[in-house]
């Protein structure tokens, strides 16, 4: 009841007759207050928002079908099952003539304007699409009667594209358990004979014991992992032969695409993931990404790619790189893995074929802060919490760039053991963007034992905020008589809405 | 003299025919009784039930009340879409089996977990102490003192023992339904 009246007052608010134009800040609060209550609330909103709609005053009107629009594009499933209602769809409709006079009014444009778009998102590229077939049906009635529909614009509905969407099975599958709570609430409310059945068959698949109308989420996240994959390799043939199209239109556009997914598959593998044979082609589909991504930063292809306007698909280099600078210029993280021993004379009491053992760090996902006691100065000297109390280490800075910053400290050493610590900071120098998505991945010489452990901190760091996220490395079969240890690193990181990668070399004191 | 002599007439025919309707949600732990309840007040027969893995819905006219009574499956499972049922619901039957006393404190939970739902604030309690016939089965106030009955605050309530083989106490607790709805 309480959340009831709220949502009234605020439906109210923003479609009041004396607003100069609609209330985009209101707009949002209300779909959000739609999306955390969920129950009858999309309900209720749907039908107050509809009988604004339907106001005999046009600004009123007007102010509704904005708010009804914002709501469609920030909502989720429960209000989409709504507005394809057949009480819903009646009613939207109502005040047009069978068939259509010689000029329509602001309203009723922005109302066929909505109805197509609707049919866009819902009937044709949504996974639900059965549940929505009321809009589609309607629209072709009014179709039938000689109404024309605007075509879309594909920016303004640009946020609900499944394009670039990338989804575990458990995520899919949490997404359907949402829809089909919606849906049952909805079949149960309505009671005819018809729900009532189709509300027991619902609640069938729900509680897992209708497994043939259950969807296959592990094929169905298989399946995406297979379209991206394609993906990649077609912008890999690009780069040999740029007759090859790229659905994307551009090679900048079709990087920036691979990107994304990258991104969003180290956050799926930090998430845990019970299904080995998932994870495995994660894994492997991530290693071919960060392939191409690399072998396209180095191409020329990639510039002229940006700089064509007319944005050719068929750009045809004069000078194509050789294939030999291709293999030279191709770097991965298998690279990492290829750090050849200083000749230096290895010691007969250590073993030297011990395999490195890596491991990609991530950042925690947890959204707590750390505060840090690390002295912030470069290079000053510091004294750290050592196993040997009395030894002065200095910060050894990793990268430096205008956002992201990363430095390392010796914490503990024991060279009788063979033993090393380090503590790995993590800075944003912008003082304008956050840093978020941090992967930092590090490897060793052959010799060495490397273990990179995840630790608390920001997973994403402000603007300007120093050592803001730690790290630790721990090294052992140290040799007795290193005097430091060298290693290879890559790591990458989004900064507003860039997306970065660098790699290099450091040498670690000990 | 004429006129006045209709309107008087009226009044008390109206009142007379006056039908209620109430919906009923009847929850419960699976195997409690359930659907055997329902379909002891509908059909007044002893039906052989499997597990309800979705819901049962019937219509009982008792008293002039005509009870819309809908029985949810009670296995773990289902559970969590109980909620979905709760909306306009004027009763809530909770079923219990009285002999099975290794789980009448998941029962407990169960119970509290409903009520203590904003929807659910306002809505008569029937606790049925069902399977009464059965050795060892828990006494009302037993029940009463298990279920924690006795701290619900702005709450009505009552617990009546039944038997749904037999029909035992099945129309007492709708008489005490009737009793206490809210006319309106």
């Amino acid at each position: 009841m309480r959340s009831s009246q709220t949502l009234s007052k605020y439906i109210d608010k923003a479609t009041d007759q004396f607003n100069l134009e609609p209330n985009l800040a209101l707009n949002i609060e209300i779909a959000d207050l739609i999306n955390e209550k969920k129950g009858n609330t999309p309900r209720e909103a749907a039908l107050l928002i509809l009988k604004r709609v339907n106001s005999a005053n046009p600004t009123v009107s007007y102010l509704a079908l904005h708010l009804l629009d914002i709501c469609v594009k920030n909502c989720g499933y429960p209000f989409h099952f709504q507005i394809a209602s057949e009480e819903f769809l009646n009613g939207f409709v109502s005040r047009f003539p069978n068939h259509p006079i010689s000029r329509m009014n602001k309203i009723q444009s922005k109302m066929l304007e909505m109805l197509e778009e609707w049919n866009y998102m819902l009937c044709k590229n949504n996974r639900h699409r059965e549940d929505f077939s009321r809009i589609h049906d309607i629209r072709e009635l009014m179709a039938f009667r000689g109404y024309k529909f605007p075509a879309v614009d594909e920016d303004s509905i640009a946020v609900m594209k499944p394009n670039n969407s990338l989804r575990s099975a458990q995520e899919l599958a949490r997404e359907d358990l949402e829809a089909h709570k919606a849906k049952l609430q909805e079949l149960l409310r309505r009671g005819t004979p018809m729900d009532l059945a189709e509300a027991n068959a619902l609640m069938k698949v729900i509680a897992g014991y209708d497994e043939e109308n259950t969807e296959d989420y592990s094929a169905l996240a298989a399946a995406d992992l297979e379209s991206i994959r394609s993906k990649a390799l077609r912008v890999k043939q690009f780069l040999v032969n740029q007759t090859v199209s790229l659905e994307e239109g551009t090679l900048a556009d079709a990087v920036e695409s691979l990107k994304v997914y990258q991104t969003k598959i180290a956050r799926i593998l930090r998430e845990e993931n019970e299904d080995e044979y998932y994870v495995q082609k994660l894994l492997s589909l991530n290693d071919l990404l960060i392939n191409v991504i690399e072998e396209c930063s180095n191409s020329d292809l990639i510039h002229s790619g940006t700089n064509v306007v007319s944005s050719q698909p068929n750009v045809v280099e004069s000078h194509v790189p050789p294939s030999s600078n291709d293999t030279k210029q191709e770097s991965s993280l298998i690279d990492l893995m290829k750090l050849t021993e200083e000749p230096a004379v290895p010691s007969p009491s250590l073993p030297t074929n011990v395999p490195a053992n890596q491991s990609l760090s991530m950042l925690s996902s947890l959204s707590n802060s750390m505060s840090s006691t690390s002295n912030g100065a470069l290079n000053s000297p510091s004294y750290s919490q050592a196993a040997i109390p009395n030894t002065n280490s200095s910060l050894t800075s990793i990268l430096q760039s205008d956002s992201l910053m990363i430095s390392t400290q010796l914490t503990s050493v024991q060279k009788s053991s063979g033993f090393a610590s380090y503590s790995v900071q993590f800075s944003n120098c912008s003082l304008t963007w956050p840093v978020s998505e941090v992967v930092f991945q590090v490897a060793v010489v052959k010799s060495l034992k490397l273990q990179l452990l995840p630790h608390t901190g920001d997973a994403i760091i402000a603007p300007g905020k120093q050592n803001a996220a730690h790290e630790i490395m721990n090294i052992t079969n140290i040799p007795a008589d290193a005097s430091d240890l060298r290693i290879r690193w890559r790591v990458q990181w989004i900064i507003g809405t860039d997306h970065r990668v660098e790699q290099g070399e450091s040498h670690l004191p000990l | 003299m004429g006129n006045s002599l209709f309107k008087g007439f009226s009044k008390p025919f109206s009142r007379l025919f006056s039908n209620k309707e109430m919906r009923i949600l009847m929850l419960g732990l699976d195997a409690a009784g359930k659907t055997t309840i329902l379909y002891k007040l509908k059909l007044n027969q002893s039906v052989v039930t499997i597990p309800t893995v979705g819901f049962n819905v019937e219509t009982v006219t008792y008293k002039n009340i005509k009870f819309n009574v809908w029985d949810v499956g009670g296995q773990d499972k289902i559970r969590p879409l109980w909620r979905h049922y709760f909306t306009g619901t004027k009763g809530l039957i909770f079923v219990v089996d009285s002999a099975d006393s290794n789980r009448i404190s998941e029962a407990r939970q169960e119970l509290h977990r409903i009520i203590s739902d904003r929807e659910m604030r306002d809505c008569l309690l029937l606790v049925l102490a069902n399977k009464q016939d059965l050795p060892g089965a828990l006494s009302p106030a037993q029940i009463t003192d298990v279920l924690q009955l006795d701290k619900l605050k702005d709450r009505l309530w009552n617990v009546q023992p039944t038997c749904a083989l037999t029909g035992d106490g099945l129309l007492e607790g709708l008489a005490w339904l009737s009793q206490n709805a809210k006319l309106k």
